[in-house]
């Protein structure tokens, strides 16, 4: 009897180490770039809650309060707004920062569901609103574990996002523009991933997944322009991409911990059909000095420029697809990254990280993160 | 020289030799830091975000597997 009692005073503490702690996260993020570029406030809220040992749900949501501006070719002739577009001559074709202000709202949950293997399957829902841009998005992963000790598994992801996209009617006549009104656009991208991990032994991980996008519908982006035709007739007018892109992404990683030293690093290789080819190094290390564990890491990207990119003002003439916007020119990009956490009490932990972002494009930015952990 | 290659390969190979460890042997593993965001993984999502909305990736960086396997 006093056995039995004790086995079962066992098996209650081995469940409860096995359940995460239900947490309540608190974070405000601040973004900024050079040249007063955009700049970024962002306040969110995470709960995650275990209801017994078979589900978890893990719910947020993110305010973005976004200001700024973006490097834009305009018609200085018609204004300085994204929307300064039109037939115009040389000495009017100016490129500037066009200057924008935005609010996001988004939540997100995501219920996770397990079996009697210990299977998992996360059921995730996404949704983001802004002034001319709505998305929602569902997900499923599913994962499998291959041995008895939990130390192989494999990992299956299937989402779907449709987002809709409000282009301001200025110029279009398809809208009616005494009303302001905009014209609606839409775009859908569906993702499939498969993972694979593998615990090596005490102390190391190996994580690995390849991943497969489809994009299709208006994936312009409404606020860039081009400049068509500058030697002859200098045209202004929305960039214009192809309604389709396909790609896919390689990711592996390697997890090492030593006493209170631990460290990772992992590669992704990506490329789709608008001949954009990417890697990214990603190293981080974590050291633990009793109830403060600060950490340093290095992210290294590296892109190839889309096929219908230039960034030239003299380079489109009468080409179908043509886009000045640097986030789709070649480049490179180093973050510099340092965190801290802190763990005030039993139930409360201080998060602090600070990254630098260098773009070969001119582009520096910083990002301050700050948040409060409670686990009750 | 090639035999001697395959040698120091097969030496590689060992070192790396896969363990079967068990559930209770998972301390280490479990830990934030060597949880696929690390520690203060509170603030990826918007770190994402940031890399989503200045670089051309679409994909790519998905979490594989289950990590430690410690739930």
């Amino acid at each position: 009897m006093q056995l039995k009692y004790k086995l079962s005073v066992v098996a209650f503490l081995a469940a409860n180490s096995l359940c995460a702690d239900d947490t309540v996260s608190i974070s405000m993020m601040s973004y900024n770039e050079n040249d007063n570029r955009v700049d970024i406030k962002a306040p969110a809220i995470t709960v995650n809650k275990d209801f017994g040992t078979d589900y978890a749900l893990s719910a947020g949501v993110v305010y973005d309060a976004v200001s700024g501006a973006s490097p834009n070719f305009v018609d200085t002739n018609s204004g300085a707004s994204a929307y300064s577009r039109g037939n115009t001559t040389q000495a009017n074709v100016k490129k500037t920062n066009v200057k924008f202000e935005e609010k996001r709202t988004a939540i997100n949950a995501i219920l996770t569901t397990r079996f009697d293997n210990r299977d998992e399957l996360k059921s995730g829902f996404n949704f983001s609103s802004e002034s001319d841009y709505y998305s929602m998005e569902l997900s499923q992963d599913y994962l499998h574990y291959l041995d008895d000790n939990h130390n192989q598994s494999l990992s299956f992801g299937l989402s779907g996002q449709t987002n809709q996209i409000l282009v301001y009617c200025k110029n279009n006549s398809k809208c009616d523009t005494n009303s302001g009104a905009s014209e609606k656009f839409n775009s859908n991208n569906y993702k499939a991933s498969i993972g694979f991990s593998q615990v090596i032994d005490k102390s190391s991980i190996v994580n690995s997944s390849l991943s497969f996008v489809n994009e299709s519908g208006y994936l312009t982006n409404p606020y860039l322009n081009v400049v068509r035709n500058y030697n002859t007739a200098p045209e202004v007018t929305n960039e214009n991409r192809p309604q389709k892109r396909t790609g896919y992404g390689v990711f592996v990683k390697y997890l090492k911990i030593f006493d209170k030293f631990s460290s990772n690093i992992s590669y992704r290789y990506y490329g789709d059909n608008w001949h954009i080819n990417s890697h990214t190094i990603d190293t981080n290390g974590y050291y633990e000095f009793g109830k403060l564990t600060i950490g340093a890491g290095v992210r290294h990207y590296k892109q190839s420029k889309a096929k219908f990119y230039s960034g030239l003002v003299d380079y489109f003439t009468n080409q179908k697809y043509a886009s000045s916007d640097e986030r789709l020119s070649d480049f490179d990009a180093t973050t510099y990254k340092v965190m801290v956490d802190y763990r005030l009490t039993n139930s409360i932990n201080l998060n602090l990280t600070a990254d630098y972002y260098d773009q070969s494009t001119g582009l520096k930015a910083t990002t301050f993160m700050s948040g409060i952990k409670y686990k009750f | 020289m090639k035999t001697r290659v395959l040698i120091l390969f097969l030496l590689m190979i060992n070192g790396c030799a896969i363990k079967d460890v068990k559930s209770w042997e998972k301390s280490k593993l479990s830990k934030d830091s060597m949880s696929e965001a690390g520690i203060n993984n509170n603030f990826k999502a918007f770190k994402e975000h940031i890399y989503f909305s200045k670089e051309a990736t679409r994909v790519g960086n998905t979490i594989g597997g289950g990590g430690c396997g410690c739930n």
